[in-house]
Parts: C-alpha cells; structure tokens; sequence
C-alpha cells in the first residue's frame, strides 16, 4: 500500500527508471567494475556438487542515465553448466552472492543449473532454469555478461524473464512474511532446501521465514501443494 | 515514528501534504505492507481510520481516497529495497476482518 504520495509522471515504477526504460538500438555495454569470487554448492540427485560463484559489478549507461547491475554467475565445473541473473548492483561487491548463500538453492539436473530464490512483498518464489554451458568460469562469465547486456536493451530488464517462473506463495497466509500486527515490516523467506523426486515426478521447495513451510512444484513449476510444516 | 526528512523527493515518488496523522504532519513513512483501521457497529456503519482521524464507506471507497498505488517488491540491497508501483485503479481491496471477541 503506498498511502499519499504522487507518482512522476509517465514512471509507474519506482525502482524504474531503470525497467521504465524504452528499448534501445544499441545494445548497452556492460562495463565490469569489480569481481568478487566464492563458492557454493548446488544441489543433485546424488548429493551436493560444488559450485563456483562470481558476482561481477558492472557499470552501464541506461537511456536515463549511468546505473551499476550486478551480474551474479553459478558455475559447475565438472558438467560446465551455468547460470546468470541479472540484478542491481549493491554498494558492497558481494552481497548478491552472500544472498545466494545465504537464502537462496540451486539445483543441477540434466545438465541445466535451476536456481530457487523467494522474496516477501507479496511472498514469492521465482525459479530460473538456464541450460548454459561453458569451459570455465571465464568463459561463463564472458557469456553472461553479453546476455546480461542484451536483456537490458528490453523494457523492464528488471522483471522475470521468460526462463523465470514466479509463483504466488499467498496460499501459505499473509502472516507466513508479515508479522500479523506489523504494518512496515516482513520477512524475505529463504529457500532452505530443494529436491527433486523422481518417484512423484515434482520438486520439494522448503522455505523458512515466519515459519517453515514445504512447496511442491510438478515437472513444469506448477503448484501441486503448499503448507506449513512447522 | 520516524522523523520527517527535509526532503520530499524519494527516487520516483514524491511526498505530498497530505493528511495530518501518526503524531506527524504530514506523516514521514506512507508505504505499509498492512494498514488497520476500525469497522464502526453495523447500526452505524463505515469504517474509521484512526491514524488519520477520517471514516471510509467500504472497502472501494478507502481504496478510492486513501490509496496512491500497490508495490512489488523487486530487489534488496543493503540498505534500500526496490518496488515496481502499479498506480491504483478502481477496487480491489478486500478487507480482512479481526474480530477483538
């Protein structure tokens, strides 16, 4: 709810300026600023594999002017699979990253990284499949960085691309992100497991936020169920 | 209550004069993930907003005077969050009813 405040003109989207953008003819070079490094894992049908992680913070110059993204790069060395989201850039080089570890899963099957990630305001998971594959982390993120230059040439850059699927997590109550008397306040869940069973033919999504609940998705993200669990 | 800043100007959106309310005028924060407001007995009826001191008919009409747009939430980053803000149009608010039995 956004009580008493006038819009700009022709902008409907606060954080965008940078989604309002009207295409472009040239596609927008993406100027790596800093990298920053770490590791993860994903998850798989046989356990966990390791992952190599880099975020790269990049300067770009949108139609409205300069703005700093943050391309953040999964990366399986032994599969070469990869992955990469696009995302505004944070004042620290790492937190998009940190995020990753923090909240968010990966899973790699059939040679294709599918990433889990959840957000409060209303609650919601968004899952990105990607069949990328390259030779080493540089190459990975030599690819990205071209894709990621690409998508910013479209209007609302910003938004779940085709390869997102969002799914509404309101049937778990408002109270699963919102305290029930906050009006301010809530919580961006995290995605504390994934699984995929091969018997039942659908994923297994645990979340945690005001409470644990338990997501189940079928082959194609559709939701077969969603409940608290504790 | 957070302080008013002397600044009406926050990224896209700008902070009107609006309504006196929440101990301040005008009132500093104006994005809420909730907002209570009181149901007035049936034998009276509407609803009354007393972090403003106005009354609301229904649900449309709250929404119609009280409501500038509705915000995704997009991104976090260390200290700010990001919104895509649809600006509000015609009704679509429901109220939740909490029963003080």
């Amino acid at each position: 709810m956004v009580h008493g405040i006038r819009f700009v003109p022709l902008l409907t989207a606060l954080s965008l300026s940078l989604s309002a953008l009207a295409a472009v003819g040239n596609n927008p070079p993406l100027t790596v600023e800093s990298r920053f490094n770490g590791a993860g894992s994903a998850v798989t049908s046989q356990g966990r594999v390791k992952l190599e992680l880099r975020e790269v913070r990049t300067d770009v110059v949108l139609p409205d002017g300069p703005a700093k993204l943050s391309v953040l790069v999964l990366f399986e060395p032994n599969s070469g699979a990869f992955l990469w989201r696009l995302d505004l850039a944070d004042v620290s080089a790492s937190l998009r990253a940190l995020q990753f570890a923090d909240g968010q899963a990966a899973f790699l099957k059939d040679g294709e990284i599918i990433h889990f990630r959840a957000m409060d305001g209303p609650p919601r998971l968004f899952v990105l499949e990607f069949r990328g594959h390259a030779s080493s982390m540089d190459d990975a993120e030599a690819q990205a960085l071209k894709a990621a230059g690409e998508s910013t040439k479209h209007r609302g850059w910003l938004d779940p691309g085709p390869n997102t699927r969002v799914i509404s997590l309101l049937n778990l109550d408002r109270d699963f992100t919102v305290p029930p008397l906050s009006v301010a306040t809530s919580i961006m869940p995290k995605v504390t497991d994934v699984r995929w069973d091969a018997d039942a033919h659908h994923w297994v999504v645990t979340l945690k936020a005001r409470w644990t609940a338990e997501v189940i998705l079928d082959a194609n993200y559709n939701v077969v169920s969603m409940r608290k669990i504790e | 209550m957070v302080a008013l800043p002397p600044w009406t100007a926050f990224g896209s959106f700008t902070s009107l004069p609006t309504l006196a309310g929440q101990n301040t005028s005008p009132p500093s924060e104006k994005v809420f993930t909730q907002h209570f407001i009181i149901q007035v007995p049936p034998t009276t009826g509407g609803y009354y907003d007393p972090s403003y001191g106005v009354t609301y008919t229904n649900a449309c009409n709250f929404e119609t005077n009280a409501v500038a747009g509705y915000a995704f939430k997009e991104s976090y980053r260390a200290s700010t969050q990001n919104f895509e803000v649809r600006e509000a149009s015609g009704c679509n608010i429901t109220f939740k009813v909490f029963s003080t039995n």
